[in-house]
């Protein structure tokens, strides 16, 4: 038995639809080393990579440490998986992850990296994060529709 | 002064990021992030370090490749920031 597999949107009767690429990234890092640099740096270390709201939203957590560091990892994730050769300062500030009332994730960029998103094509960007006691890890999704990257 | 600064960066390096091996110090111009010397929590960790240990601020706008690529790189960074005839640490 054979079996016709279609791509991206060559089905008898489909209209063709835009050419859509993706980046993905990841990242992992490990929790005591956010604990340290919370511990020796203080509230100087988290204001200045991480935004008012993320540091709202972690503090909250009963082990701050871990939510932060999945955080890092998700901003890490998050350049990684833009298309983007980034040679600028760290834009940590820049990537934010926000979450929902339901505590789901999403991505804000701002400034510099977000003008870039946009001359990239960007549109849309999914990160997933995930922890345990000692390691913080996330995965990035970016959609590039590539008529917004070659216009 | 270039010489000690190195080589407290270098020691730092070393003895956080490979496990003390003196073995595999990164030469001067090696990239410390694309030869795999130090990951992306390293890099917080060496801006910390700089400012903890020599007492240098790095501003937003520093924490870029040329001052924070390599231990070359590094040194001429930090010597810059220091004041004259101001010993390190």
């Amino acid at each position: 038995m054979t079996r016709k597999v279609y791509v991206d949107g060559d089905r008898p009767g489909l209209s063709k639809r835009p050419s859509v690429t993706c980046g993905v990234g990841t990242d992992i890092v490990e929790v005591s080393r956010i604990t340290a640099l919370m511990r020796d740096r203080g509230a100087a270390f988290l204001e200045r990579w991480f935004t008012a709201g993320e540091i709202a939203y972690c503090s909250a957590k009963a082990m701050p440490p871990q939510h932060f560091a999945a955080r890092y990892a998700a901003k890490e994730a998050v350049l990684k998986a833009l298309p983007v050769a980034w040679n600028g300062p760290l834009p940590w500030q820049s990537i934010e992850i926000v979450n929902d009332p339901h505590g789901v994730p999403s991505v804000q960029l701002s400034g510099a990296i977000l003008e870039a998103a946009i001359r990239a094509g960007v549109g849309e960007i999914g990160v997933s994060l995930s922890h345990c006691i000692e390691y913080a890890t996330a995965v990035a999704v970016v959609v590039i529709t590539s008529n917004q990257a070659s216009g | 002064m270039d010489t000690q600064i190195r080589t407290e960066l270098t020691e730092f390096i070393v003895m956080n990021y490979l496990f003390g091996d003196v073995s595999r110090v990164p030469l001067d111009n090696d990239s410390l992030i694309d030869e795999g010397y130090i990951d992306s929590t390293g890099i917080l960790e060496l801006i910390e370090f700089i400012q903890s240990h020599f007492g240098v601020e790095v501003s937003d706008s520093e924490t870029v490749p040329e001052n924070l690529g390599s231990v070359a790189s590094l040194t001429k960074f930090v010597t810059s920031k220091l004041p004259v005839g101001e010993p390190s640490c």
